[in-house]
């Protein structure tokens, strides 16, 4: 009887220990299927962490890198291959990562052999497609093609090992095969984002370039007007001061021998040199706003007024003319440029004034936080709207010289000035009662 | 006076990964240099662009590292199989370190390999006064490694590492020395700064199941027979698995327990050190243990317990940070083995596991730390230099 119980109590210790030590691989069992959803819901979790990393990717180049290490890290493969087809390239390697002794055949591999439809497929020795990813040094590889929406297979995306490898890595398992289709998926779709992205840059690039060219085209273009209105004006003005001088000494010496005919014919030689003459002064005044270097001083709006109402002193005379100053700024501006965009603005407001009213000017100004302006009103024949443009260009005369002697530069010298100093330079007018001119230049100008 | 810098990351480019780390990990310092970089791997990357990339970002600095089923770094734990970390370390002078290696340490030779690297560090400095071993964890006999050091450095010099390992399949692992990639090496580090200490433990959540069986034929770390059985096929039945299994499909399931001495129960917070195998021979008869095992030795299945294993964490990264107490913590080592990866625990007790130490050591600092899963442990115990398996190893350098 205590046999038996002994002989119980042994076999019921074996059953209970076989039992347990069976339970250790149940529970091992377990954690490798526990594993595997890990594995599976990594990939996942890594294929939205590089969604939004391939949207971050600054080029084409750094986002077909980041691709095929994405697919290195989620399928755990050693070795990628991102491949685009191109209609006029051929097959073109996007970018490869443990392929590069394999270079020369990258760029073969695309064959239809190798691609399933829009699904990835995975190939081993003896399958269709073994020779091909051998030809890459590789045992196993999963393939999947990116197809577009009418399924034309538009590149490929292949990630595979070598036989020596497969010593650490595992054997390409067909639980991946979604899973690499969705992310071929992803990465054809964020391709496609890049491609349409970069056209558009390169359209965006290409008409900048055109811009630019044309806009250096212009400003080559007006450096050449200018130099020529320059050379022109510079080279004029020795021989007109030699015509002026033996024309006025023709007429002093030999008045006496001409005939009323003559006298009036030498009258119009000398007006004709006049006007060259200032219209030569005034192209060299227009070309030299841009050309010389201006420099920069604190300038009393007052003096320059004081300054222009001398050198007109004859001219406010004759018209009988009356200047009232208001309000000045004091500001940074040249000197010399301001005294000839004052004067031409007073010069032009006693000019074109109307028969039988004196000529009633008036300058005053302000200042606020950014910029100083100031302003130069007439009672003159004021400017119909339409002008509005046409009045700053060079040459541009709203009136006949007979009716208002005039080059049609002193507006246009103007404007230069004015924009050359950072400001601008507009009017406002009713005809026949007057404008006003307005300026306004930028404060605390460092350079201009 | 050594100063620490850690970082890690999962970038699978090997050149990138490792300028990213040793950036990262010198990113606040004027100049991108260090005296000593250590680097451990997990074995997808390509070893010769890594540290080739070193050398040419830190040419002078001494490259050391070893290869692991995956890392563990300040920014958590990454078992991929292209996963990098890094420990770069500045010296105020050049003596406060030596490094010596050898490039076949074996089961047989192991404390003769030993002994000489410690001679080694021992002729160009004899003030060391802590030793850091990295090496092969499939060849080597570590009991003997271990009095190999002893012998020459004296039995109170403290010994940590770890033994390399692969993705867990236990085919080879490497080690790595300046340009050198070492398929049976090992690398010895001696710190000889006198302000540095070392807080360590060590801590299993495995518990013994049924009866134990007894070694009763071997040699050295080999083992012949079990309860006069083939030792492998033993083995195998026991867990009901063909005797064609290769040793790295059973790292989860096949830790063997081994009592120790009760007065160390306590401090280890179990009965039982374990060990691993990771190598059977050609004929699937004997195995080799990572350390001798006499006839005699009595050894038991053991199965993992969660909650043990949480506890015991809990219990050793308190004893720790006791002993650490108001000392300055200046960097931490930390050695996982390979089955505490994904490999026993899925990925949210895994990280678990590293959020259980990492939180109450690290209170939100920028403490670097540099760990790997390897197949196995050098941590002291009751204050003896002692290899363990399936634990996890906490080694806490300290400055008063």
């Amino acid at each position: 009887m205590k046999k038996l119980q002994y002989e119980e109590l042994e076999e019921m210790t074996r059953d209970l220990q076989a039992r347990v030590e069976k339970g250790i691989t149940v529970e091992q069992d377990l954690i490798n299927t526990q594993n595997e959803l890990d594995a599976e819901l990594n990939r996942f979790r890594l294929m939205q962490k590089y969604s939004s990393e391939a949207l971050k990717a600054p080029d084409l180049a750094s986002f077909c890198e980041l691709t095929v290490e994405y697919f290195v890290e989620i399928f755990n493969l050693p070795r990628a291959l991102f491949l685009e087809l191109d209609e006029e390239a051929g097959q073109v390697v996007l970018a490869q990562f443990g392929l590069a002794e394999y270079e020369d055949q990258l760029a073969r591999i695309f064959d239809k052999s190798i691609v399933d439809g829009n699904k990835s497929k995975i190939i081993r020795k003896g399958e269709t497609g073994y020779e091909a990813i051998l030809k890459l040094g590789l045992e196993e590889a999963i393939i999947c093609p990116i197809c577009d929406q009418e399924e034309n297979c538009k590149g490929l995306v292949l990630a595979g090992l070598k036989k020596k490898e497969i010593v650490f890595y595992d054997s390409i398992e067909e639980k991946i095969a979604d899973s690499f289709a969705l992310m071929t998926q992803k990465a054809g779709d964020h391709l496609q984002i890049l491609r349409v992205n970069e056209r558009l840059k390169k359209g965006i690039a290409h008409a900048t370039k055109e811009l630019e060219e044309q806009a250096e085209e212009l400003k080559r273009s007006n450096q050449d007007l200018e130099q020529f209105a320059y050379v022109t004006s510079h080279d004029l003005k020795a021989p007109l001061r030699n015509i002026a001088s033996f024309v006025q000494l023709l007429n002093r010496k030999y008045q006496d021998q001409f005939d009323e005919e003559a006298r009036e014919y030498m009258q119009f030689v000398l007006g004709g040199v006049h006007r060259l003459n200032n219209l030569i002064k005034d192209l060299l005044q227009y070309s030299r706003v841009n050309r010389l270097d201006a420099g920069l001083e604190h300038v009393d709006l007052h003096d320059v007024v004081e300054v222009v109402k001398h050198n007109l002193a004859d001219m406010i005379k004759h018209q009988s003319a009356e200047i009232q100053i208001g309000r000045l700024p004091l500001f940074r501006a040249n000197y010399s440029q301001m005294v000839q965009l004052m004067q031409n603005i007073v010069s032009n407001a006693i000019k074109f004034n109307r028969a039988g009213v004196a000529p009633l000017i008036r300058i005053e100004g302000g200042e606020n936080a950014r910029e100083i302006y100031f302003s130069v009103s007439d009672n003159g024949i004021g400017i119909d709207a339409r002008h509005k443009e046409a009045i700053f260009s060079i040459f541009q005369r709203l009136h006949s010289a007979d009716e208002y002697e005039g080059t049609g530069i002193g507006l246009s010298i103007c404007k230069r000035i004015a924009e050359r100093h950072k400001g601008k330079i507009w009017f406002e007018s009713t005809p026949g009662e007057g404008s006003t001119f307005f300026v306004q230049i930028p404060r605390n100008l460092k350079r201009i | 006076m050594l100063t620490f810098y850690s970082a890690s990351t999962g970038a699978v480019n090997s050149k990138k990964a490792i300028r990213y780390c040793i950036e990262t990990a010198l990113e606040k310092e004027a100049s991108l240099n260090c005296d000593l970089l250590m680097i451990y791997s997990s074995i997808g990357h390509d070893f010769e662009e890594i540290l080739s990339e070193a050398h040419n970002l830190l040419p002078q600095t001494i490259v050391v590292g070893c290869t692991g089923a995956g890392v563990v770094g300040k920014e958590g734990s990454n078992e991929g199989m292209r996963s990098l970390a890094v420990m770069a370390i500045k010296a105020e002078k050049r003596q406060e370190f030596a490094v010596s290696y050898c490039d076949n340490i074996r089961g047989f030779n192991s404390y003769e390999q030993a002994h000489q690297m410690a001679k080694d560090l021992q002729a160009e400095n004899d003030q060391i006064n802590m030793v850091m071993i990295l090496a092969s964890g499939i060849d080597i006999a570590a009991d003997q490694a271990i009095r190999g050091i002893e012998d020459v450095l004296g039995p109170d010099i403290p010994i940590f590492g770890g033994t390399s390992s692969d993705n867990s399949k236990a085919v080879s692992s490497f080690q790595f020395f300046n340009q050198k990639i070492l398929e049976r090496g090992a690398v010895l580090i001696g710190f000889a700064d006198p302000g540095l200490e070392l807080v360590s433990g060590a801590n299993h959540g495995n518990i013994p199941i049924g009866m134990p069986f007894t070694v009763t034929k071997s040699e050295g770390n080999r083992v012949f027979e079990i309860d006069g059985q083939d030792a492998w096929p033993f083995l195998m039945r026991k867990l009901d698995l063909p005797v064609s299994t290769h040793p790295g499909e059973t790292l989860a399931i096949a830790g063997l327990g081994e009592q120790i001495e009760d007065d160390l129960a306590e401090e280890y917070g179990n009965k039982f050190v374990l060990r691993i195998i990771v190598k059977v021979d050609s004929e699937r008869k004997s195995f080799y243990m990572p350390v001798e095992s006499p006839v005699g030795t009595r050894l038991w299945l053991t199965k993992r317990d969660e909650q043990h294993t949480f506890n015991g964490l809990d219990v050793l990264i308190g004893r720790i940070k006791k002993q650490v107490g108001n000392r300055k913590l200046v960097a931490i080592f930390h050695t996982d083995c390979v089955a505490r990866g994904r490999l026993l625990f899925n990925r949210i007790s895994k990280e678990e596991i590293i959020k259980h130490m990492q939180e109450p050591l690290l209170e939100g600092t920028n403490i670097p730390w540099l760990g790997i899963y390897g197949f196995g442990e050098f941590t002291l115990l009751g204050g003896r230099n002692c290899f363990h398996n399936y634990t996890t190893s906490i080694y806490a350098l300290v400055r008063s």
